[in-house]
């Protein structure tokens, strides 16, 4: 049983003195999956980066020592030579980890070039396709840019990455929250089956997934580190059942013939579909079958090539920009990339605010709202709001995105895996505002992999082969 | 900081205090014979005298302060159109006018920079303004294509979309989502063309045009003053080489002193994965 990560009394603290990190004792083992999950905010992503060698903007580390293969990475010479040889990590937005003008089979080789300089072309390929066929990656999806995948298949493009190279260390940050169910158990059941047995530390909220494919689990709270027993992933008890749907609510947003092409590839096809006014619609899908596609072009972000949008019965254009212009409802887009989402300059606070007064001046506001009240409806406590998205976990940030778009007060909400990187509390509390918004009329979309959200909705569309059902 | 940066800073805040304060400081009338011409380094004139005999250190210290006026005006302005125009090109909605406006900026780029200065020195008297003038011309083509260029980026960003869709005003999109994220790369340009600002008003010197003969011109000394340089080389070395570090030093100073004031942030992204390095 060989050690590879060895983390003693690590205390990590933010520049305000509160300890990010607490005293945290870790071993990730070879051949061992090392399950490490808590509440959203509570420093697991402030640890796998420590076993990387590095410090988040602010922090610093007061005490303690990591080693991982034998060697301190917090040493510049030994980040170096562990970085993408020794330890392979997966960031929790992969979209940002992928060079977008680059083909994923020409990132993998490069990827494979630095690890294992001596090898031929036809050995690096045959690791390549290994990799992906390791991450559950279709081989056709290789010759595709990163702007061509979707949330899923972009995450599964960088865990190839990180298997390229046949880390010892695998450190995965959520790296099945835009996968649908059956592919996630895929790969998680795959980690402890790589042929060249890797210590792998897996960061999820997924807790049933964790509890399933971990040797060990544990948990994180406020920066304190425990063991978790077995049947964390037990079902709530007090699931709240299902609406029936009502036909004869009042139409807040349809769409008819809908087409989506990417390049020669058709992703939907004549799709149409409704939701009503205070209606929760879940869309589910297998990753890449267009979910984020039809999103995006109901929020006017990228029209698509066919198709009638109509919201509460009058036809509005495609285009987000005229939409303001004319002065015609808002359909607001909560994407999966909450870090690309939100200003890297702008605190919590001046995002809310801004929204607010957006919705002030297009005559949408609601007067009683308060920046602090929708933080608070996003469990987003009050000091975090003058933090900017880079002091923020990778859920606050998915939060923060939500409450910027609901104080724009839109017509139409649709999240786009708003709560894979939340855990069951907060996912709950979240999910709870967001049933308060549909009460008071907004529609809200949800697109989801996860089945406990799935049973919040009024009903679920499917995507398939290019169809809505 | 490093001892070496804080040298490099040492030097370069130098020379623009030369440059700036100069003309207070010389004792001696910049424009008068004070002895024969090109005497070496003595007790009365510590850099000797120049082909007229007149004080090299007098005219040292008199001959910054209008290239660099002229090179900050020319600067000033080029930025001012360059935002205008290339921010307008890149937010329009109207295809047309802005590639109409890029076609023109473009058209004026075709014109090398001594050409213009020559025919703008010819119909405008003399002074500064020729040489200003002729800076922004020439400046400005580039300035527009770059901010276009960065703030077509910018407003691609999915929090830049998402606030032209929620209907922010477009000043509050300026302030909050362009303008910060634009700055860097503003502040660079506008030190690049601040140096060809600086050469370009040292050839006007150096080819008689600007402010006319007797006035003191770094690089009208390096053109008067080549013919004794066997005599007395002071004359020409001293003014090119503070040409040189005015050139570099200017480059430095916006580097050290925007660095900081930007605040580099380090993310988390493809260098942890391991490929960048």
């Amino acid at each position: 049983m060989t050690v590879i990560v060895e983390v003693r009394g690590l205390t990590v603290t933010a520049a305000d003195g509160t300890a990010v990190l607490n005293a945290v004792d870790l071993d990730v083992v070879r051949g061992r999956v090392t399950g490490l999950v808590g509440p959203s905010g509570s420093g697991k992503t402030t640890l796998a980066l420590c076993l990387l060698g590095h410090l988040g903007r602010g922090l610093r580390r007061t005490a303690g020592a990591v080693e991982v293969a034998g060697a301190d990475p917090f040493l510049p010479a030994v980040r170096r030579r562990l970085r993408g040889r020794v330890t392979g990590y997966l960031p929790q937005d992969p979209l940002g980890a992928l060079d977008p003008r680059r083909s994923v089979a020409a990132q993998l080789g490069t990827a494979a070039r630095i690890a294992r300089p001596q090898e031929d072309r036809a050995a690096r390929r045959a690791r390549v396709e290994q990799a992906a066929h390791d991450a559950a990656l279709d081989l056709a999806l290789l010759r595709r840019y990163p702007g061509q995948l979707s949330g899923g298949q972009a995450q599964r493009a960088v865990l190839a990455w990180t298997l390229v190279t046949q880390p010892e260390l695998i450190v995965l940050d959520e790296p099945t929250s835009g996968l649908d169910a059956g592919t996630a158990y895929r790969i998680g059941r795959r980690f402890s089956t790589l042929p060249w047995q890797p210590a792998v530390l897996m960061i999820s909220h997924d807790v049933a997934l964790v509890d399933d494919v971990a040797d060990v689990t544990h948990s994180m709270r406020n920066g304190r580190l425990s063991i978790a027993g077995r049947g964390i992933g037990a079902p709530m008890a007090s699931a709240p059942a299902r609406r029936s749907a009502t036909g004869d609510r009042m139409t807040a947003l349809s769409f008819e013939d809908v087409t989506v092409r990417h390049g020669p590839l058709c992703i939907l096809r004549n799709v149409s579909g409704r939701v009503g006014a205070g209606e929760m619609v879940g869309i589910r899908g297998a990753s890449g079958s267009g979910k984020t596609s039809l999103a995006r072009a109901l929020c006017g972000l990228a029209p698509p090539a066919t198709g009638r949008l109509l919201v509460r019965g009058m036809p509005v254009s495609w285009d987000a920009v005229a939409r303001v212009r004319a002065g015609e409802p808002y359909v607001a887009y909560v994407g999966q990339d909450a870090r690309a989402a939100l200003n890297p300059r702008e605190t919590v606070r001046r995002a809310i605010a801004r929204s607010l007064v957006a919705a002030a001046r297009q005559g949408r506001a609601r007067a009683t709202w308060s920046v602090e009240e929708i933080a608070e409806r996003f469990a987003l406590a009050p000091e975090l709001l003058d933090r900017t998205p880079d002091r923020l976990s990778g859920g606050q940030r998915h939060r923060a995105a939500l409450a910027r778009a609901v104080a724009a007060v839109p017509t139409a909400l649709v999240c786009d895996e708003s709560t894979a990187s939340l855990d069951r509390d907060t996912e709950s509390r979240v999910l709870d505002s967001l049933d308060g918004l549909r009460r008071d009329g907004t529609a809200v979309l949800l697109i989801t992999h996860s089945d406990r959200v799935a049973t919040r909705t009024d009903r679920i569309l499917t995507i398939h082969q290019g169809h809505l059902r | 900081m490093t001892p070496r940066r804080l040298a490099v800073l040492m030097m370069s805040s130098f020379v623009l205090v030369i440059a700036v304060c100069g003309p207070w400081l010389s004792a001696v009338d910049p424009n008068t014979p004070v002895a024969g011409p090109f005497e070496p380094s003595s007790g009365a004139h510590p850099l000797g005298t120049d082909v007229l005999g007149r004080d090299t250190l007098a005219r040292v210290l008199d001959g910054g302060r209008a290239l660099i006026m002229q090179a900050a005006v020319a600067t000033m302005l080029g930025s001012v159109i360059g935002l205008t125009v290339g921010l307008g090109a890149a937010l329009t909605r109207r295809r047309t006018v802005a590639r109409f406006a890029v076609l023109g900026v473009d058209a004026i780029a075709v014109f090398p920079a001594i050409l213009l200065l020559l025919v703008l020195a010819a119909g405008l008297p003399g002074g500064g303004a020729a040489v200003v003038a002729a800076s922004v011309v020439v400046s400005v083509p580039f300035s527009v294509r770059v901010i276009r260029e960065c703030t077509t980026a910018i407003i691609a960003t999915e929090h830049a979309r998402s606030a032209w869709a929620r209907g922010d005003a477009l000043m509050v999109r300026l302030r909050h989502d362009v303008l910060p994220a634009l700055a860097p790369a503003a502040l660079a340009e506008a030190g690049i063309r601040f140096v060809a600002a600086v050469q370009l008003a040292a050839t006007a010197g150096f080819l008689g045009l600007g402010a006319s003969a007797p006035a003191a011109n770094w690089g009208r000394m390096v053109q008067e003053n080549s013919a004794g340089i066997t005599v007395n080389p002071l004359p020409v070395l001293v003014p090119a080489t503070l040409l040189v570090l005015l050139a570099v030093g200017v480059t430095f100073l916006l580097d050290h002193i925007t660095g900081p004031l930007l605040g580099e942030r380090d993310r988390v992204g493809p260098d942890l994965v391991g490929v960048t390095r």
